[in-house]
């Protein structure tokens, strides 16, 4: 990790120092935001949730007639999450690439590196944007998406786009870190009781139930290999402005970043004959789904209000099963049994499943500013079951020429079974203040009070009500 | 025969009330030709803004216009603005590309009348149109070297002015000085075009300042540089030049 990132990070100076030597005048431009993020919980024995500081570096090098060169990288130190080896621990390249304007033919630009390649219309919450890898790690930080080595063809034409995009290497979503955790987890049971025949003897077979337990469960990501057919992506995008309206179409053939287990192997841990309690470890192996995505994108504006719609159809290539291998109870036991098996549990269908969102913007004559959306499906959800609704609002004011931003009515509601709304519901009240003591420096304070029932991912977080302060400052 | 007569009153009367209009819109029209005289401009500008203390703070900005509906603006500095660019073109389509979130946004006209990233001009008052397409002139006197010029909006501008108040020299109907009013009728700001120079066969303001009277602030705006007929293509107005 650090040694490949010294690389790119060398290649990129380097090539930015060739390109300053071809072409005078042109400077290697160094940017970016230093930044610390705080948040503490109302109530708990340890109230910090989170202690951030961040050095996000920018290099760019642009030059007027062919293209430029663009890195970002990360630089940080968790106050909270100390876990030794930890991927924040070392510098993290967020985008490494180079970009040719007019490549081979003019209005095509080539795009190739780590990237972030960026889809749909909607606002932070796009479900067309499925191209790089999502990454969860801070879960108010929505539509954060991790780079991803890629090529991107882009191609203008009048008010055309189109878009080709190759990525030859997969990589998992990264999780949320901290008592958020868990917030993605689907909710899943594993089987309390097994039943089946125990032979006295050579006729005679009485029937069993046996109550399993698991001691130990390990997941064991297993990531496609990394070649044409396993590890990589592809897709298009067109788009084109229609009068008030700019619209898109997208397909992405690609890997789904969130796992689902393949295989649940397990091991037989100790069994009582008298209790019949069987206790178990289990190794269940997980793999990252191919899926198709077919998305739309509609924005424009109807009279003075801005508008969007986005909405993608995304659909498995195939069911994904798990198989459940059982341990040898013959063996464990030094009697005879007949070989037991499980069934395989489905647990992705071939079956497509649509998220939308539709949103629109205003701002009154008073310099109100209020945008809402609406969204049906967070990027977790899956199947048209999982798939939950949730309304977001955003009222913002800017006082005193712009140096304090009042954000008070702020949050959203969401609803996980509208058949029995009392018991499956959450709301994320956020309100913020934004203050900025001078041009380059902003500070925010706010608070998250959560409240729900139910197994949404709101609804979980409701024992997690903090308040944050965030200070960044731009160079 | 008393007939005649009133009628002939009549058309008089219709024609005195018409001919200061028809000067009116012809000064507005001159004022048009002498503003918007470039094909195409190419400006670096300092902004100070100043608020209602005293207290300044700094914004620099690249601007590329072709003709009266196609401009890209794009801040410099501070580090904080950087690369914040905003793309108008015909019909009141408008783009915003903001560097942190990595993709342009289609912004819609709500916004006109709000200030334009913090400045005392808001996105209206930015916009590069032909007065006389947005406005009707009313009114226009003489005071001494000076034209006084009052206009009003036409039915489909959708602007917060219900009227502008324009002084500007008879020598080159360049404005010196607008006031705009409310829909109240009260003036809630002025702008002072404080250095007009003739560079090469073109009159521009090289410095202004924009006064909001109800918030105490004003904005300076200096062009460190301006070209004009450079010969931009059509191709610098696109979100491909925007996001780059």
């Amino acid at each position: 990790m650090k040694r490949s990132f010294l690389l790119v990070l060398a290649c990129l100076l380097a090539a930015a120092g060739w390109v300053q030597a071809q072409e005078e005048g042109d400077k290697l431009n160094i940017s970016g935001d230093l930044s610390t993020d705080n948040r503490f919980l109302y109530e708990n024995s340890s109230p910090w949730s989170w202690n951030e500081n961040r050095l996000d570096l920018k290099l760019q090098h642009k030059t007027g007639s062919w293209g430029k060169l663009y890195g970002d990288i990360w630089l940080r130190k968790f106050g909270t999450f100390n876990e030794p080896g930890a991927y924040y621990q070392y510098p993290e390249l967020r985008e490494a690439y180079i970009e040719v304007y007019d490549f081979l033919i003019p209005g095509l630009d080539l795009k190739a590196g780590r990237q972030r390649i960026k889809w749909g219309c909607a606002d932070q919450i796009n479900p067309v944007d499925n191209v790089n890898t999502y990454d969860f790690e801070d879960m108010w930080d929505f539509g954060r998406h991790k780079g991803n080595e890629a090529i991107k063809l882009k191609y203008y034409k009048n008010d055309w786009q189109a878009e080709l995009v190759y990525l030859p290497f997969f990589e998992e979503l990264r999780a949320p870190l901290g008592n958020l955790s868990a917030a993605l987890m689907p909710e899943f049971s594993l089987p309390s009781k097994y039943s089946t025949f125990f032979p006295v003897n050579d006729t005679l077979f009485i029937p069993i139930t046996m109550n399993l337990f698991f001691n130990e469960m390990a997941f064991v990501p297993k990531l496609p290999r990394a070649n044409l057919g396993e590890g990589s992506s592809a897709g298009i995008r067109v788009g084109r402005r229609f009068g008030n309206y700019d619209i898109a179409l997208s397909y992405l053939y690609g890997r789904d970043g969130l796992p689902v287990a393949k295989n649940n192997k397990l091991s037989l841990d100790s069994l009582s004959l008298t209790t019949l309690n069987t206790y178990f470890k289990s190794e269940i192996e997980l793999i990252y789904p191919r899926m198709h995505y077919i998305g739309a994108e509609i924005s424009g504006t109807i009279g003075n209000v801005g508008t969007w719609i986005e909405a993608a159809m995304i659909m498995p290539d195939k069911d994904y099963k798990m198989s459940t291998t059982l341990p040898d109870f013959s063996a464990a036991l030094g009697i005879p049994l007949p070989r037991l098996s499980y069934g395989d549990t489905l647990m992705l269908e071939k079956k497509p499943w649509f998220r939308y969102v539709a949103g629109c913007d205003y701002t009154f004559a008073n310099g109100i500013y209020i945008n809402a959306q609406y969204a049906h499906g967070f990027v977790h959800e899956r199947t048209s079951k999982e798939l939950n609704d949730y309304l977001m609002l955003r009222a913002e004011k800017k006082v005193l020429n712009e140096k304090l931003r009042l954000s008070l009515i702020s949050g959203g509601l969401s609803v996980s079974d509208w058949g029995d709304v009392g018991n499956n519901y959450a709301f994320a009240w956020v309100p913020e203040i934004g203050y900025k003591p001078n041009d380059n420096t902003e500070i925010i304070l706010g608070t998250r009070i959560i409240d729900g029932k139910g197994g949404g991912m709101f609804a979980r977080m409701k024992d997690y009500d903090e308040f944050f302060m965030k200070l960044t400052y731009s160079f | 025969m008393k007939r005649i007569v009133i009628t002939v009153f009549a058309v008089v009367c219709w024609a005195l009330m018409q001919s200061p209009a028809q000067d009116a819109t012809t000064v507005l029209k001159k004022m048009d030709e002498v503003m918007y005289a470039s094909k195409d401009q190419t400006v670096k500008l300092k902004m100070t803004l100043v608020d209602k203390a005293g207290k300044e703070s700094v914004r620099e900005a690249e601007s590329y216009q072709k003709g009266n509906d196609k401009r890209i603006f794009r801040f410099t500095s501070p580090a904080s603005q950087a690369n914040i660019a905003f793309l108008s073109l015909p019909d009141e389509v408008m783009y915003i590309y903001l560097p942190a979130y990595q993709k342009e946004r289609r912004i819609a006209s709500h916004i006109k009348n709000q200030g334009f990233s913090g400045t005392d001009f808001s996105y209206d008052d930015m916009e590069s149109k032909l007065y006389s397409e947005r406005y009707d002139a009313v009114s226009v006197k003489t005071e001494g070297n000076n034209y006084i010029l009052e206009i009003v909006p036409k039915a489909t501008n959708k602007t917060e002015y219900s009227k502008m108040v324009l002084t500007m020299g008879k020598n080159n109907y360049y404005p010196i000085n607008v006031k705009y009013y409310d829909k109240a009728g009260k003036q809630v700001k002025e702008l002072n075009n404080t250095k007009i120079e003739q560079k090469g066969k073109y009159w521009t303001a090289t410095e202004f300042e924009m006064k909001d009277l109800r918030k105490g602030t004003k904005t300076k705006m200096q062009f460190t540089s301006i070209e004009f007929d450079k010969g931009i293509s059509d191709d610098e107005f696109t979100v491909r030049k925007l996001i780059r």
